[in-house]
């Protein structure tokens, strides 16, 4: 009999990706913003159910509450046609299974199961000042998104 | 206690679906959003590594963290700027339409 919290865990998991997935079968933008807003709701719940409940309120405050809603908002008149969808399907099988296989196994057999956290740490510690460079690099980026941003605005007010 | 493994292949099975979106969907809307997908995937992975890693590697975890999410917010704000610049312009949104980006 699996524990409730493990039922518990693979509903939101299947919750989840398939809130993922149904971003592309929606029909209407708007919906599909709100699939991944379930989506993000989804992972908030994964990050509860795995201890990090502070984390969790982030997720949903910053991105289900704010972002998504503005998201929503902003693009709730416009209407599409999926397409595709068997293309679509195939290859989101084939390239889950095949990421899984080629990222996860390795790691695995290299590390030992469940000895995730020890190879992330270790890679963190190991490129600790590269990630500063990435994180001016990314700060750096999200300015001039910003400026790009000011600019659209003054070209269409 | 959940298997970290479990959570990984959320992760991988966010990237692979956000992926074959990006590969098959022409609207541009649609393909941000599957970039948003692959955000979520790796906060869903650095917070699997601070959840189950030592505190050292925790603290470079909220770090890493709080860049992927910084990105993320930026990358929805960016897209809301395309939305309202090209709906405003009349572009289309297929992407196979589009053959410049000056503007």
């Amino acid at each position: 009999m699996p524990e409730p919290e493990f039922v518990l865990f693979v509903a939101v998991a299947v919750f989840t990706v398939g809130a993922a997935a149904a971003i592309f079968f929606q029909k209407s933008l708007m919906r599909s913003v709100m699939s991944l807003t379930l989506s993000f709701t989804g992972s908030a719940v994964i990050f509860y159910i795995i201890g990090q409940n502070v984390l969790a309120l982030i997720q949903l405050l910053v991105f289900v509450g704010g972002l998504s809603t503005y998201l929503i908002v902003a693009v709730s008149s416009e209407n599409r046609e999926p397409r595709r969808t068997g293309a679509f399907v195939a290859l989101a099988v084939f390239l889950s299974i095949g990421l899984s296989v080629a990222l996860l196994a390795p790691m695995a057999i290299t590390q030992g199961a469940g000895n995730f956290a020890n190879y992330a740490s270790s890679a963190f510690n190991s490129y600790y000042a590269l990630l500063y460079v990435i994180a001016l690099a990314l700060f750096g980026a999200a300015m001039a998104s910003v400026l790009v941003i000011r600019r659209f605005v003054r070209l269409i007010v | 206690m959940i298997p970290v493994y479990y959570i990984l292949y959320i992760c991988t099975a966010l990237v692979g679906v956000a992926l074959a979106a990006i590969a098959v969907e022409r609207n541009l809307i649609v393909i941000m959003l599957a970039v948003e997908l692959i955000f979520l995937a790796s906060t869903v992975a650095v917070v699997a590594f601070i959840a189950y890693g030592s505190s050292t590697g925790g603290a470079l975890g909220v770090m890493a963290l709080i860049s992927i999410w910084a990105v993320a917010a930026i990358e929805i704000i960016t897209l809301v700027a395309f939305y309202v610049y090209m709906k405003a312009r009349g572009y289309s949104f297929d992407v196979s339409l589009l053959s410049k980006m000056r503007w």
